[in-house]
């Protein structure tokens, strides 16, 4: 009986170890950059491709980066010659697929930077996810994408 | 049967002309200079607007260099820097000398925050040799209604902070400074530097 009892206790921290494994491998984040500014400007983008390879579906739900007053997530529409902005509340990412956060699209936007970044230097920014995962991710700051020197960015 | 032969390749051969001509009509020429620009843009272009040092910009002043304007605000996190990155890289295919003759004009839709020092930075940031201009909103607006383009302030969900949405073209004036092409947001740099040497 007791070997029973010391084998569902290790099959119970086996699945919770499991648990914890699935969770943490669930998103991964890759090529993220932010685009370079001038010293003097204020406000920036970051952009990356957001990997959800769980089972389920995650939300990203904010962000946040220490050098920035204010970060939000938005889309971009072109609509005939005009480019078009606005703030989304959340981003869904279906399980086993990915978001691209890329120019002309989805983005994170830094507002009101408390100090200059420099191009080639590396910023960290956590994603918050509607289960409570928060995932720090590492963004170079580039002048433009690594589609360079191509012309769609 | 020789006859036959010689039937069918020249029904292929015709085939092959009408393909040709007819696809001519729908791939996207690299020159995208019609008439419509001159008639649409050029007629009431006579604007002011100050330069980041203080100074009254007219258009005049740039006859004999190829001028690519456009409409934006610093605080753009893609539109905008897209646009300047992407003329540095038509520029980078150019020559020296070619480069010289070419200048760009910024003007800003955002007199609220592009302040002229902010406005200077972020113009040389992108080295295309670029002019920034404001002035106040009438006198912008007077200038957007001029070259039939659009911006909108969108005010933002949460915070102070609101976006503007704005035309993304990108207008080439010859030296003589008619509009003679628009470059659209998709075009590539390669297709913006064949236009700017066609006009040099």
């Amino acid at each position: 009986m007791k070997v029973l009892y010391r084998c569902f206790c290790f099959f119970v921290v086996i699945c919770l170890m499991f648990i914890a494994t699935a969770q943490a491998q669930g998103i991964l984040v890759n090529d993220a950059w932010i685009r370079g500014i001038p010293p003097s400007a204020r406000t920036t983008a970051a952009f990356m491709t957001i990997q959800n390879t769980g089972p389920d579906e995650m939300v990203l739900k904010s962000a946040a980066c220490e050098i920035a007053e204010s970060v939000q997530i938005h889309t971009m529409e072109q609509v005939g010659e005009i480019m078009k902005m606005k703030e989304i509340s959340e981003l869904r990412i279906p399980a086993n697929e990915q978001a691209a956060l890329a120019p002309k699209g989805y983005h994170i936007m830094l507002i009101g930077l408390l100090r200059a970044i420099a191009e080639g230097e590396t910023i960290t920014l956590s994603l918050i996810f509607a289960d409570g995962t928060i995932v720090s991710v590492d963004a170079v700051v580039r002048k433009w994408g690594s589609m360079a020197p191509m012309g769609h960015q | 049967m020789k006859r036959n032969l010689l039937i069918k390749s020249t029904l292929v051969g015709i085939g092959l002309c009408v393909l040709v001509i007819v696809g001519s009509f729908f791939t996207d020429p690299p020159k995208r200079v019609t008439t419509k620009p001159e008639k649409l843009y050029n007629p009431s272009r006579n604007f002011t607007l100050n330069e980041t040092t203080g100074k009254s910009f007219h258009l005049k002043d740039l006859r004999g260099e190829i001028v690519l304007l456009f409409f934006g605000y610093t605080s753009c996190p893609d539109a905008c820097p897209s646009t300047l990155a992407k003329l540095q890289r038509s520029l980078n295919l150019l020559t020296s000398e070619q480069i010289e003759q070419v200048r760009t004009v910024f003007i800003s839709v955002d007199p609220e925050r592009d302040n002229p020092r902010l406005l200077k930075d972020y113009v040389d940031y992108f080295g295309v040799n670029a002019i920034g201009l404001t002035g106040t909103k009438t006198e912008i607006d007077k200038v957007v209604e001029a070259y039939q383009a659009h911006y909108l302030k969108i005010p933002g969900d949460t915070g102070n902070w609101y976006s503007i949405n704005h035309t993304t073209t990108v207008f080439l004036h010859d030296k003589q400074g008619k509009v003679r092409y628009l470059f659209l947001y998709d075009d590539t740099p390669e297709q913006l530097a064949e236009a700017i040497r066609k006009y040099l």
